[in-house]
């Protein structure tokens, strides 16, 4: 393969410094003790049930996430620059966010073209004229951050997608970290790894300081769609974490413009729901009727402003694909600033010129559909066999403005813990980003590892595993 | 014209429910030179109004205590313009564009793209949309006869077309189909008619397409009474709009418990005489 940037290794062998001591940690150990470590992580990992339901070709089976025990690192200084540059873009893509569901100004003064906001599948009209708390729509950003090498060695930062909907996968981030913990001690004593744990009280409190107005101790819950959803586990991490209830739709009801939960000591009033159910099933009387997992009625508790949706509805406009190409103006606009994170370029298939290009060199690109997302959908061209992007190229065709493309990204690399030995498998990074009064984040995020030699996939859903992340507090 | 109307809907339950929540799109809608002289809705329940995205004004009302009927009554006096073939300006917060997108009920098939390209040249953006929404509102109305029973509520525009038939709320889908196929922004009315030749009254849906060329390019929506094959005039009562029957329909709710479901539904519609 082409220049890979190794996150530990620099190229002809030298320890990166902020390896050193992990490598240093790793030639102590002997290898026996790794072996039996990670074998506890396997094991641990099955009692405890963090596992994944696999849709797609295996439909059906529930697969445990693979946990990697070589940690991805970021020193003090490289996490500084991106926790500055994901709270800009956050910034950016909520004041986008109030903006179309409010004035359009963005539209108006003709920097995003009306079509690709308001024919959207993901703009939701039913949005306009509500007015959310704090101008707050994506309180949870799970961004999607990945480093690729540069001709001259050096690497970068590239945010690859915005996931502003309901984004997963945070507890794995808090559960790699008590396994390292918990696994190898020594090596917290070797580091002085900036800590995560409290990401689940900057939660709580996110969404407490989004409670609607005149709301002093407002009543949290977790809504679920139930045991059989693949991220289930989460949903119940987090409410237990956060003490707060863990609810499906049945459990809450709609009566004198308040929205309220069953209990054994009679209804109790909701004010804020962090909500893991797509837009599409929050309340049947709204969106799809034929919806069994939300609450009727609810739009209109939230119309009236007497609860808190986290995330709001229609968030998923601003994540989209194809207005993903648009988020370095949004930065300018809104913010009268310059992108301090870099946007992959984009090819926007529904372009006449830029859909020519794609067709002619979709071997060398990464295909996206638009909607899509979870990894499914998409050609990795330089991965694809002659027939698969053959067969991509007649889709792409058929409704190019379903479709962008990037360049393939050679993404930057970790060593990881395969059969054969310490190989290095291509990372990513999602940290999750809490918006209330002001933006915070737990430092790093989730780093997940696409197993597969040369696979450039990292999602879990296909095959990815996960890694501990560690900023360095020095 | 001046309209005296009753709308009665009853909902009874073979046995108790224990609990209830109705969205009630009666109130008239103020726009376009209607107006509404008196007009009241009877209700159980707990009850709160508010205006939604698309600026129409919604009753919501919720029932914790056993119930075996829910009986709504909205009446009053309204005044509809007199003209016919009006052109509205946009009266909502959901801008025109968003209109254009199908919904799960107005997805266009093979039929409708075909029917589509049949009345409406181009893009929809020229001089002569307003002939060519003619034209295919002729083209529906011939197509399809009104027939009671034929559809159920939730019947797609494509199910209706393929059946020839349907009632009012399924010729507003096929010609809204039809427009979105070609990147017309169309709209669902659900309201009142007066048929003054029939004397029957009725619960009314229609469409209204946008005009970007009306009112000196700022665009306008016009009314397409699909299933009468005419203009919208003064015998309609505008109530709701959205971008289907689902956004706009005049009842829509969730019940618990209740078994089997009775809807009855009593309009009457009649010109008011003043002095009278």
């Amino acid at each position: 393969m082409k220049n890979i940037f190794d996150e530990m290794n620099a190229p002809g062998g030298a320890v990166r410094p902020h390896y050193s001591r992990f490598q240093e940690w790793l030639a102590q150990t002997p290898p026996a003790h790794i072996a039996a470590k990670r074998a506890e992580a396997d094991s641990a990992f099955h009692r405890y049930g963090i596992t994944f339901a696999v849709y797609g070709e295996d439909a059906g089976r529930e697969r445990l996430i693979p946990f990697d025990i070589v940690p991805r690192i970021i020193p003090a200084d490289e996490w500084k620059k991106l926790e500055a540059g994901l709270a800009q873009r956050v910034n950016a893509l909520n004041a986008f966010l109030h903006d179309i569901y409010s004035s359009q100004r963005i539209v108006k003064d003709g920097l995003i073209p009306a079509e690709q906001v308001f024919c959207n599948a993901q703009y939701r009209p039913e949005m306009q004229g509500i007015d959310v708390r704090n101008s707050i729509y994506a309180h949870i950003a799970g961004v999607d951050i990945v480093r690729a090498a540069l001709p001259d060695g050096q690497a970068e930062y590239y945010v690859l997608e915005d996931n502003l909907r309901v984004p997963s996968g945070v507890s794995y981030m808090l559960e790699d970290r008590r396994m390292m913990m918990r696994l190898f001690p020594e090596l917290f004593s070797r580091y002085s790894v900036a800590p995560v744990e409290h990401y689940p009280d900057l939660l709580l409190d996110t969404l407490r300081q989004v409670a609607p107005a005149g709301v002093d101790d407002p009543a949290v819950v977790v809504l679920t769609p139930g045991a059989y959803n693949s991220a289930y586990f989460e949903h119940a991490f987090l409410a237990q974490q956060m003490g707060v209830e863990l609810v499906e739709g049945k459990d809450l009801f709609v009566h004198d413009e308040t929205l309220f939960m069953r209990t054994t000591q009679g209804p109790r009033r909701v004010d804020v729901i962090y909500r893991r159910i797509d837009d599409d099933f929050l309340d049947p009387l709204t969106f799809r009727r034929d919806s069994a997992l939300g609450v009727a009625g609810l739009m209109s508790v939230y119309r009236s402003g007497r609860v808190t949706l986290a995330n709001a509805i229609g968030t998923g406009v601003a994540d989209d694909k194809s207005i993903y190409p648009y988020v370095p103006d949004m930065i300018r606009f809104y913010l009268s600033e310059e992108p301090l994170l870099l946007n992959v370029p984009t090819y926007q298939c529904r372009k006449k010129d830029e859909l020519s290009y794609v067709l002619a060199n979709m071997e060398k690109l990464v295909v996206k559909e638009t909607h899509g997302a979870g990894g499914y959908g998409m050609l990795v061209g330089p991965a694809s066999t002659q027939k698969e992007v053959d067969d991509f190229r007649v889709r792409v065709k058929a409704a190019p403005d379903k479709y962008i493309a990037q360049p393939t990204l050679a993404l930057s690399a970790c060593p990881t813990f395969v059969e054969a030995g310490i190989a290095p498998r291509h990372i990513d990074l999602r940290p999750f980003v809490l918006s209330g009064k002001e933006v915070r984040m737990a430092p790093g995020g989730l780093t997940r590892v696409a197993l597969k030699e040369g696979s450039l996939v990292v999602n879990s859903s296909q095959g990815g595993g996960t890694k501990d992340t560690w900023v360095l507090e020095k | 014209m001046r309209l005296e109307i009753r709308h009665e809907t009853i909902y009874r339950y073979s046995s108790p429910a224990s609990y209830s929540i109705q969205y009630v799109r009666q109130t008239p809608r103020t726009e376009g030179g209607q107006r509404t002289l008196s007009w009241y809705i009877d209700t159980p329940g707990r009850r709160w109004r508010q205006t939604d995205a698309y600026g129409n004004s919604v009753l919501v009302l919720s029932l914790t205590e056993p119930h075996s009927e829910i009986r709504v009554v909205a009446q009053g006096e309204v005044e509809t313009p007199d003209e016919r073939g009006m052109v509205f300006p946009h009266d909502s917060a959901v801008p025109p564009l968003a209109f254009a997108l199908p919904t799960p009920l107005t997805q266009a098939d093979d039929a409708i793209h075909k029917l589509a390209a049949e009345a409406i040249s181009g893009s929809g953006a020229d001089a002569g949309l307003q002939v060519s929404l003619e034209v295919l509102m002729n083209l529906v109305s011939k197509r399809m006869a009104y027939i009671l029973g034929t559809t159920d509520v939730h019947a797609t525009a494509a199910e209706a077309l393929a059946q020839e038939s349907g009632v009012c709320q399924d010729l507003a889908h096929v010609f809204l189909a039809a427009c979105r196929a070609r990147g017309v922004p169309a709209r669902y009315i659900s309201g009142y008619l007066l048929d003054d030749a029939s004397h029957v009254a009725s619960s009314h849906a229609w469409a209204e397409a946008w005009i970007a060329t009306a009112n000196r390019g700022a665009g306008g929506w016009m009314g397409f009474d699909v299933t009468q094959n005419r203009l919208a005039g003064p015998e309609l009562c505008r109530l709701a709009v959205g971008r289907d029957y689902l956004d706009a329909s005049p009842i829509r709710g969730m019940r618990l418990g209740g078994a089997e479901e009775e809807m009855k539904v009593n309009v009457t519609v009649e010109r008011s005489h003043i002095g009278l």
